[in-house]
């Protein structure tokens, strides 16, 4: 199941918080919650879901084995284990595939292989409970004694799917005692009605046209279908991943559980660092904390460290040799920066760095969506008009007419615009009652007419109209 | 100064109420609308087909022990469940009402568009990317009776078996605009007539052009000089009804046509219905929702044909009862289900001669008599018009007439010629109607064997340039399957009650044996 699923939104939701909000009660409520999310996910993976229950029991055991022997050498053993088994499931079920065939490639003889399809999910929990054993050794976490509050944090269908990576230490005091406002239901519902906006309005939208005009059997028929096609690309991944993580976070406040914001205007960055300090912040902090600083950070070897971090950023976005090479590129646009664009930047005007990071943010989300090498170098002579393309065509030009509005709304929010908006919004709520009257409403309607936009859309998104377009 | 900091700390009292009394609002507002959709899309009645679309919607799988584990269940779940939503039809026209307000409005194409002509409209040689399959058998080396004989043409024929087999419900239109090398679809900013059209881009191809008129010289030489044989290549909508700014999208079907005529090997006739068309440009001679041209403009080509024939056609008012059926949405839409299509529907006009006249039906494959029927299938629903024409293209006819002329014709046309054939009754004595796609013996030998005089090869622009097309009139000379038995045939066309696709006035697809049509044909006709 999806969040932005009919099924979800009005059947698996309403009634989840029907039996939610029953009682005040957490315990029942942390009942209630494991409950749905075990349900959530067996919807979409009823056997994997033994796999998430073996992660579970093993750190549940990990955390209290660290806990006994806390202060002794024996206790590093918890987290060797919980590191080896865990990242050996990730392995065998995501990377076996990309690692047999690649061996075959060196080897004289040809192994079978494997063809495990990956649980949803699956690196996202297994960085989360990695995170918890981590957390109880080094003592920024408490061991959690009761295992069904264990398998509910690992569980939670908020943010079990695609993130944010909630750290145990971040949400250990809400699992046990929390309170749900008013306020903050509210401010939740109205952040999950924007997320699916994001994600069903926009990145729907873009992804369709960026579909259109990067195929993965031609090259682009033009210049500027190349850069609109990986302009779209850009502009889908980044609304379709902040909009997913607006409705988790929107969704764990609609039940008393304050996630950290994994999105903060990447596409306003002025270099690649920043860029990383705003795009999937869980996960960038993550590999910060986990593997970045225990390798020593930039006091030892930092050029080795950055290339070991993004090599495994790179990996962790899938099986396939080009998100390795797309981890590579960013490290190495972070050493760069690091020894002396970013100087350099600092005499210039603003405007070439802004030029620069969303160029650099354009290639790489090319090397990210192409699966295969030739396709990338394919599309990056288009970009340049290499091999006699033409500098644009009328397809594209039609295409890129028929949704400008649209286009340019999600250039636009891709800005803290709306945030300024919204700022200027309780200003003038602040000031007087029909002032606050009048952003009330303002703010009801954009939120249902998001809503109902994307109800509407979500129905119409079976309705294809190329379903017979095969010549 | 202490007044003024309890009048902010005031302020700042009543916006916190004022805040909490919004929430509650909101939260009562969004927990209602998703409670109660929630309950409309449980409890509402869920369609089961899609007009719009025309196709049949998810169906409710069966929830078992294997399904659930093996994840098919929930998945095929989720599917019906969103794509059976109560007022799907209503929610999706409004979506795509909505969409409109994305951009401005301009031009979507359907298909692969490419480049086929310069800004000044001179096309650009195109290289023939499809390369026919159909090897040309040898006649001479095909022993009679011979098993592999039916071997060979099985494989040969399993191309256009898999294009039908891919489009189901869509077959009749569908299949039909898979065969033309047409160059994609154009429907916005299209206008006919003053009201919102699609046209077909023409792909054109030289090369092809040339090997047409060559096989056509072929059957002139294979026929002799006894028997006349004419060759008309009719424009396509595209041709006068495509905005300039696409000029350079469409190859240009006037220079198509003159290479044809221009590449014979033989003493072939050219029939220039293209100047007669041409300057009727402001009636209804081509539908605007369909890819097929109307019979007014079939009336113009057989105006030219006449002149050729040394005759005199009768005037569209006296010669024809004109007839009108309301509401036709043609095959343009069913490609694209651009909706400004389905929102101006056409009135379909056709003219039925008022001379004497019996039609005769046969099977395809095996020839055998289906019995008299209707030249006018009258009872076609509103979305099937153009198939109301000689049974539409699966079936053979012979029309006899009263005339005593002497000159008997044969027709070999694609599904353009049946809007023209019924034109015929006031020349000829007797008509054979042959498709080029579906027609099984020797096509020499049986105009020979018939006693014809007169041959009208009779093909739109798209079809005169298309490989597959030209390689069955081909086949059909070289008869390769003249020495099947009738077993042989079905195991390579089907069934010989070959299936006709009609629907009924609620819209749904209806399979239909070309008997009952004929049937029901004849019965209204007395």
């Amino acid at each position: 199941m999806v969040f932005s699923d009919l099924f979800f939104l009005f059947e698996f939701l309403p009634v989840f918080l029907a039996f939610y909000f029953i009682t005040r009660n957490t315990k029942f409520r942390n009942a209630v919650l494991t409950v749905f999310s075990l349900l959530f996910y067996a919807w979409g993976e009823p056997v994997c879901i033994a796999l998430l229950i073996f992660s579970s029991i093993l750190d549940y055991c990990n955390g209290r084995f660290i806990d006994k022997y806390k202060g002794r050498k024996i206790a590093v053993l918890g987290v060797v284990s919980s590191c080896v088994i865990n990242l050996a499931i990730l392995f065998t079920f995501k990377y076996s595939g990309m690692f047999v065939s690649g061996l075959n490639m060196l080897l004289p003889f040809d192994l079978p292989v494997p063809d495990l399809r990956m649980p949803i999910g699956i690196s996202f929990y297994t960085f989360q409970s990695l995170s918890y054993v981590i957390d109880v050794y080094r003592g920024n976490a408490k061991m959690q004694k009761k295992y069904f509050y264990y398998i509910m944090y690992l569980s939670m269908f908020f943010q079990l799917v695609a993130g944010p990576i909630v750290r145990y230490s971040t949400v250990a005091e809400e699992i046990e005692n929390r309170k749900v406002r008013i306020s903050e239901f509210s401010h939740g519902i109205s952040r999950l009605i924007f997320g699916l906006g994001k994600k069903v309005l926009i990145a729907n939208s873009v992804g369709r046209l960026a579909t259109e005009f990067l195929t993965f059997d031609s090259a682009p028929s033009s210049v500027l279908a190349a850069w609109t096609g990986v302009l779209m690309y850009s502009l889908q991944i980044y609304y379709d991943f902040s909009g997913y993580s607006d409705m988790a976070i929107g969704m764990g406040l609609m039940c008393g559980f304050h996630f950290p914001e994994n999105f903060n205007y990447p596409y306003i960055s002025r270099s690649a660092t920043e860029f990383w300090r705003r795009w999937h912040i869980s996960l960038g902090t993550f590999f910060r904390d986990y593997v970045y600083i225990p390798l020593g950070g930039n006091r030892r070897h930092q050029i080795l460290n950055i290339i070991i971090v993004w090599f495994c950023t790179g990996l962790w976005h899938g099986a396939s040799v080009n998100f390795i090479l797309w981890g590579l590129y960013f490290g190495v646009l972070l050493i760069i920066e690091k020894t002396f664009l970013l100087k350099v930047f600092d005499k210039i005007p603003r405007l070439f760095s802004h030029i620069y990071l969303i160029l650099a943010v354009l290639f790489g989300w090319m090397i990210f969506y192409f699966t295969d090498i030739f396709q990338i170098s394919n599309c990056f002579k288009a970009m340049f008009g290499k091999g006699g393309i033409l500098l644009t065509d009328i397809v594209t030009e039609s295409q890129l007419k028929g949704s400008i509005w649209l286009i340019i709304i999600a250039i636009v929010l891709c800005t803290p615009v709306y945030r300024l908006v919204c700022n200027a919004g309780e200003k003038i709520a602040k000031s007087c009652r029909f002032g606050f009257f009048c952003t009330s409403v303002v703010k009801l309607l954009f939120l249902l007419t998001i809503l109902a936009l994307s109800v509407i859309s979500l129905v119409g998104d079976t309705y294809n109209p190329f379903l017979y377009f095969r010549f | 100064m202490h007044e003024n900091i309890s009048k902010s700390e005031l302020r700042e009292i009543k916006y916190r109420k004022r805040q909490s009394v919004f929430a509650c609002i909101n939260i009562i507002i969004f927990i209602l609308i998703l409670s109660f959709i929630g309950i409309c899309l449980v409890l509402l009645k869920r369609p089961t087909i899609s007009e719009i679309e025309n196709r049949t919607l998810a169906e409710k799988p069966v929830l078992s022990v294997e399904s659930f584990f093996s994840g098919s269940f929930t998945k095929e779940f989720s599917e019906y469940f969103s794509d059976t939503v109560p007022f799907r039809e209503q929610i999706v026209e409004f979506a795509s009402f909505v969409e409109e307000f994305k951009g401005i409005n301009a031009p979507t194409f359907y298909g692969n568009v490419a480049i086929v002509a310069d800004d000044e409209g001179n096309s650009v040689e195109t290289e023939e990317i499809t390369v026919s399959t159909e090897p040309v058998p040898d006649v001479t080396s095909l022993p009679e009776n011979d098993s592999s004989v039916v071997t060979s043409p099985s494989s040969e024929t399993t191309a256009p078996a898999e294009t039908t087999a891919s489009t189901t419900e869509n077959e009749e239109f569908v299949g039909n605009i898979s065969e033309f090398s047409n160059n994609g679809i154009v429907v916005d900013g299209v206008k006919m007539y003053g009201e919102n059209a699609g046209v077909m881009l023409f792909g054109g191809n030289k090369k092809q052009g040339t090997r047409y008129a060559e096989i056509i010289s072929n059957y002139k030489r294979a026929l002799g000089d006894e028997i006349n044989v004419y060759n008309m290549v009719v424009p396509t909508s595209v041709e006068f009804y495509l905005p300039k700014k696409f000029n350079r999208y469409s190859a240009s079907e006037k220079d198509a046509i003159e290479h044809i005529y221009n590449s014979y090997t033989a003493d072939v006739i050219s029939v220039d219905a293209y100047s007669e068309i041409a300057e009727h440009t402001n009636e209804y001679i081509y539908l605007r929702t369909d890819h097929h041209w109307s019979q007014r403009g079939a009336y113009y080509a057989y105006k030219a044909f006449a002149s050729v024939l040394g005759q005199t056609a009768p005037s569209l008012t006296e010669g024809y009862i004109e007839k009108s059926i309301d509401g036709f949405v043609g095959s343009l839409y069913g490609y694209t289900n651009d909706i400004t299509l389905k929102n101006s529907p056409e009135v379909f006009t056709y003219y039925m001669p008022v001379s004497e006249y019996t039609t005769y039906y046969y099977d395809y494959a095996t020839l055998k008599s289906n019995g008299i029927g209707s030249l006018f299938y009258e009872n076609v629903s509103s979305n099937n018009c153009y198939g109301m024409f000689i049974g539409a293209d699966n079936i053979h006819a012979k029309i006899v007439t009263k005339l005593n002329s002497g000159r008997k014709i044969c027709v070999f046309k694609e599904s353009y010629g049946n809007a023209f054939v019924p034109y015929l009754v006031d020349s000829f004595d007797e008509i054979y109607v042959i498709d080029i796609r579906y027609f099984g013996k020797n096509a020499v030998e049986y105009i020979k064997e018939k006693g014809i005089t007169d041959v009208l090869f009779l093909n739109n622009a798209f079809a005169a340039n298309t490989s597959s097309l030209i390689s069955r009139i081909e086949q059909l000379y070289a008869n390769p399957y003249g020495t099947l038995t009738e077993e042989q045939v079905i195991a390579i066309y089907g069934e010989p009650e070959a299936e006709t696709s009609v629907s009924n006035t609620e819209g749904q697809p209806v399979t239909v044996s070309t008997s009952e049509i004929i049937d029901s044909a004849v019965s209204t006709e007395s």
